[in-house]
């Protein structure tokens, strides 16, 4: 098909179906035919379809951060560097994507713009904050998508949606032009259906931005040529103790069959783990409730009720708190460099469980009653607390008809090594993600 | 470092929501006490890790790009 033509399918898929999956918040239908007609041929991504996360900028939107506050922003003047970058390379922006309130939550049961559904079950949590950027991609509606990761928001809806994604090494891409939630952990990512696919978008938005302060990468270092290097030689092993705690059997044996394909035969354990995860979580609820303080004083009646009082409580976090577990998230980061200098990849799971009935909220999981919301990031949340870099590999029909992921550590800078591995398990079969069943027809059928 | 038990969530709002210009009436200030007391609960294995001194905080703050 040609670009114009990929566009108007990925429009009647999303005319069709986004009634039922609520992943889209603006669908930018002119401005992507438009766009669209002037793709060059040869382009790197020529055609791409994709959608962002609503707090990524987007021309003549605002920028609502799944949020009410700003819907009454003005629309942003220009396009966040990320979909400037993937357009540039021949991709095209369908839209703007649900996503929970602020990128605060792990579920997108947005109040103000409607809970995300899961492609593979509509009655279940798309996963999140970023739900819509998992949900249109595991619909079929985009090939590819934008989120962000603070603590799980591309895990997360990898794993419940049954797709590809990276979050990249903290400080690798660029973060300008997007509503931030937590300065010290906010990392930004793609999400796809194909490895391959996903390592093209990766390489097109790498490069230093002068204007994020906070890019530590200075320079590009490209997967997709090296994508085909297999693992011989890679040291692989699964990461235990806290990593093995309370899960469903479909997250176990998720991991496990992952890491035989990869023959991980040991297991190794990092102590800092459910430290480092409990630094990451009181970061976040200080500089999110630190972020917001301004408006939660004028009117935190206006903000998403499941958040409301967390974001409170954490601009309340006394100062010694949160400049303790910046400590406590550095003696992690320590801990884990002298694992991997033995290992280059660790095994471990994406969530606990597999996507849950919308509205739930506890699980149980091996007997242990706990809080839904925040337990969805038990796994993944340590782990983007030090910024090492994940691509998530999803496994189907783990749970009935539910997908669910598994997480493929990296040590820093080393996404190339994930992508080689990931490719593996794709080849293998036993990691891919097709459309979900239920979207899998074209759309000029229906 | 902080034993939850010695934390009254409900007295510490009271007395520092105020202070960050925060109005809270008595029914949220119960309802951000019991969030904070979730805060404090998932909290407390960073909050009670000891770390060595010369760790220090991981923020990088970035003074900008040199411009000869």
């Amino acid at each position: 098909m040609t670009p114009v033509e990929k566009v108007q399918d990925a429009l009647a898929r999303i005319a069709r179906d986004d009634g039922r999956v609520n992943a889209f918040t603006a669908v930018l239908g002119e401005r992507a035919l438009e766009r669209a007609a002037k793709v060059a041929p040869d382009a790197p991504l020529a055609g791409l379809t994709f959608a962002a996360k609503n707090l990524f900028d987007i021309a003549g939107i605002p920028t609502v951060a799944g949020s009410k506050i700003r819907r009454s922003a003005p629309p942003a003047t220009r396009d966040c560097i990320l979909i400037r970058r993937l357009e540039d390379a021949g991709a095209v922006c369908l839209g703007a994507l649900n996503m929970d309130e602020f990128a605060y939550g792990f579920t997108t049961e947005n109040s103000h713009d409607g809970a995300c559904h899961n492609p593979h079950d509509l009655t279940r949590i798309a996963g999140g904050s970023s739900g819509g950027s998992g949900a249109a991609v595991a619909a079929g509606m985009v090939e590819a998508s934008l989120g962000t990761d603070t603590n799980g928001s591309i895990r997360v809806p990898s794993s419940l949606n049954g797709i590809f994604g990276i979050k990249p090494t903290f400080g690798r891409l660029p973060r300008t032009g997007s509503v931030p939630f937590v300065a010290s952990l906010d990392h930004v990512g793609p999400f796809a259906r194909s490895v391959t696919q996903l390592a093209g978008i990766y390489d097109v938005l790498q490069g230093p931005d002068p204007a994020d302060a906070c890019q530590l990468a200075t320079g590009i270092d490209p997967v997709l040529p090296g994508l085909e290097g297999g693992i011989q030689g890679l040291n692989i092993a699964r990461l235990g103790g806290w990593f093995e705690g309370p899960m469903t059997d479909a997250a176990r044996n998720a991991v496990a069959a992952v890491a035989q394909a990869l023959g991980a035969a040991s297991t190794v354990s990092w102590g800092m783990a459910e430290a480092t995860r409990a630094a990451a979580f009181l970061i976040t609820s200080s500089e999110g409730g630190g972020l917001h303080l301004p408006e939660l004083r004028a009117a935190y009646e206006d903000f998403e009720p499941l958040t409301q009082d967390r974001l409170l409580a954490g601009a309340l976090l006394p100062a010694a708190w949160v400049l303790h577990a910046q400590r406590v998230r550095a003696a992690g980061r320590d801990a884990m460099a002298a694992i991997q200098r033995e290992f280059d990849i660790l095994i471990a799971p994406a969530t606990p469980t597999v996507a849950t009935p919308i509205g739930q909220e506890e699980l149980v999981l091996d007997g242990v009653r706990m809080p839904l919301r925040p337990s969805m990031g038990l796994y993944t949340q340590p782990i983007s607390g030090i910024g090492l870099p994940v691509l998530t590999v999803p496994i189907q029909n783990a749970e009935g008809v539910l997908p669910i992921g598994v997480q493929l550590i990296g040590r820093p800078w080393r996404e190339d090594v994930l992508f080689r591995a990931a490719r593996v398990l794709e080849a293998s079969g036993l990691c891919a993600a097709p459309v979900a069943p239920a979207f899998a027809a074209p759309a000029s059928t229906n | 470092m902080l034993d939850p038990k010695d934390f009254n969530a409900a007295a510490y709002v009271a007395a520092v929501a105020p202070a960050v210009g925060l109005r809270l009436p008595a029914e949220r200030q119960a309802r951000v006490a019991a969030a904070l007391e979730l805060v404090v609960k998932i909290g407390v294995p960073a909050l009670s890790c000891e770390v060595a001194e010369e760790i220090e905080p991981a923020p990088v703050f970035n003074p900008g790009v040199s411009r000869p």
